[in-house]
């Protein structure tokens, strides 16, 4: 990202201002009126180490490339790879300290993990629909980066009010299919696993003969 | 380089339309020739293992369409917009209606689902005889190579033709009558019993449609385009494709009444072939023939260009032989009737 799409690297962090010792910024919102982050939560000179490998190595911010070479909406970009990076940076942490359970054999006894497990289950797919629309909010405005600019690369002949109705169209199909897909695998879940409680009274009757 | 893969191109339609035609053509007969809950499942146990990948070809040659001609796949896929779209729906609903129905036993949800399916393969069915005689009729191009047609104008052929008119809905029905033959041959072929003989009987009814379409189309094709036949004066190696044709509906005529179920699908598999083959073989070099001929666009004008061509060949045989070998795998493996019974579906 750095070395091939250096607008795009400057505006998923944040970095308004180019400077040697980047901090990496964990917390803040972006302020594309003033050119600034407001409320900023940082750890100085991390984003210079995580693009460079150098604590000093200066990272160019948007400031160094022209506004019209800037991604479209540099916040909603901001947002998306800071969820993404964020939900990715919360699944490796309960991950490590279940691995860490289940290597201690109390995993499945541990009520509180099971429960975040549980409840974490949706936020996959938040984290890959996010990370999706960095990767496309942080093309913009290219649609083939470097060579050709997303305003020159649509269909001409094909007009805005169709374009609606497919967009339409598409979202409705898929907004049915996902209630039905949350209705099925309620049920399922409802239905819960089955043979297991079969299996175990099969092997009592084993053992006790 | 460019006649070759006109001619991959061309294959690869002609395989999609034979395979998932009649998965299709399942469809368009599911709500009348299975009665019982037990024979949908038939029907479905028959077409289950193989529409899958049966619609991965279409996908197929619609990626090798892009990649050997773009400029056809920018022209075509703008030009054609909202019906490419509705066809998109259609083969989600399609594959919604196949693999939903299992999941809830109450028969509310499963005529639903039911409905769903056969209505989305008849309307398929449809919108992809009316595209190929969009192909054939020509579209209004301009001097850019792009064009855009309304969904219907007045359906007559004049300066203003739309997707549907009297020429593409021939097309279209032409298109239904052959698949819903072709998957009833296939139904009668993997079931037996009372489902299969009603699946023989609706390969018989659709028979004689099939035949009196196939020389209407034909006169009105001729009607439409005179210079349609020039190509076959040229070769005279085309007129082969009309004798398989009339051979092979004679074929199917022949074989249904009399069981040999396997001889007849055969049959129709191979008329599908030589009517595309056949239209193919006409419109050569044209990939999308133009209402004013200036505006054709030909392999010449659309094709990538060549050292791309030579590449992509090394990479389509790769892999145009793993999906045939994968193929022969998966069929060999499902031949055979269907067995009452468990299943998926």
């Amino acid at each position: 990202m750095t070395e091939l799409q250096p607008p795009t690297l400057a505006a998923m962090e944040g970095l308004f201002q180019g400077q040697a010792s980047a901090p990496l910024l964990i917390l803040g919102q972006p302020n594309e009126q003033q050119g600034k982050i407001d409320n900023p939560l940082q750890v100085p000179g991390m984003l210079s180490v995580l693009t460079y490998r150098r604590w000093s190595a200066h990272v160019r911010g948007l400031d160094s490339f022209p506004k019209e070479n800037w991604p479209d909406n540099v916040p909603l970009l901001y947002y998306s790879y800071h969820i993404m990076v964020g939900l990715g940076t919360f699944f490796v942490a309960i991950m490590a300290i279940s691995l860490f359970l289940l290597w201690r054999g109390r995993l499945f006894h541990t009520r509180w993990m099971l429960w975040i497990l549980m409840l974490a289950a949706p936020f996959p797919f938040i984290a890959n629909t996010a990370g999706w629309m960095t990767a496309e909010l942080g093309r913009q405005p290219w649609l083939v980066y470097g060579l050709m600019r997303t305003e020159k690369g649509f269909s001409t002949v094909v007009s805005a009010g169709n374009s609606l109705f497919t967009l339409l169209g598409f979202m409705g199909l898929y907004m049915v299919l996902g209630i039905l897909f949350l209705f099925l695998i309620w049920r399922e879940i409802e239905h819960g696993p089955s043979g297991v409680s079969d299996s175990a009274s099969n092997l009592e009757t084993a053992g006790s003969r | 380089m460019a006649a070759l893969w006109f001619w991959i191109v061309a294959a690869m339609v002609a395989t999609y339309v034979v395979l998932d035609g009649f998965d299709l053509g399942a469809g368009a007969i599911y709500l009348l020739a299975a009665k019982t809950n037990d024979e949908r499942r038939q029907v479905l146990r028959a077409i289950g293992p193989v529409w899958d990948g049966n619609e991965v070809w279409l996908i197929a040659a619609g990626g090798t369409l892009y990649f050997a001609f773009p400029q056809l796949y920018a022209s075509s896929f703008s030009g054609f917009y909202l019906p490419l779209m509705m066809v998109l729906w259609l083969l989600m609903l399609r594959a919604i209606g196949i693999e939903f129905r299992a999941h809830v036993e109450t028969h509310l949800w499963q005529n639903f689902f039911d409905v769903v399916f056969s209505v989305s393969s008849i309307l398929l069915a449809v919108f992809f005889g009316a595209a190929l005689g969009n192909v054939v009729r020509g579209v209004p191009l301009d001097a850019t190579g792009y064009f855009f047609e309304p969904l219907w104008t007045n359906f007559k052929l004049d300066s203003q033709v739309g997707i549907l008119d009297w020429y593409t809905v021939l097309i279209g029905v032409m298109a239904l009558v052959t698949l819903t033959a072709h998957g009833s041959y296939y139904v009668a072929l993997k079931t037996g019993g009372d489902l299969g003989r009603r699946a023989r009987g609706f390969a018989l009814l659709c028979w004689p449609l099939q035949f009196f379409l196939t020389f209407t189309a034909l006169v009105a094709t001729y009607f439409i385009r005179p210079d349609i036949t020039a190509n076959y004066s040229r070769h005279p190696i085309g007129f082969a494709v009309p004798i398989v044709v009339v051979a092979s509906l004679a074929v199917m005529l022949w074989a249904n009444p009399k069981g040999k179920e396997k001889l007849a699908f055969v049959a129709s598999s191979l008329y599908i072939a030589f009517m595309l083959v056949g239209a193919a073989f006409a419109l050569y070099p044209m990939v999308l023939p133009a209402r004013d001929h200036v505006y054709d666009l030909t392999i010449y004008n659309t094709a990538a260009s060549s050292h791309g061509l030579s590449v992509g060949l090394v990479w389509w045989t790769f892999g145009a032989v793993l999906a045939i070998a994968y193929f022969v795998f998966v069929y060999r493996m499902f031949r055979g009737k269907v067995q009452a019974g468990e299943g998926h579906y």
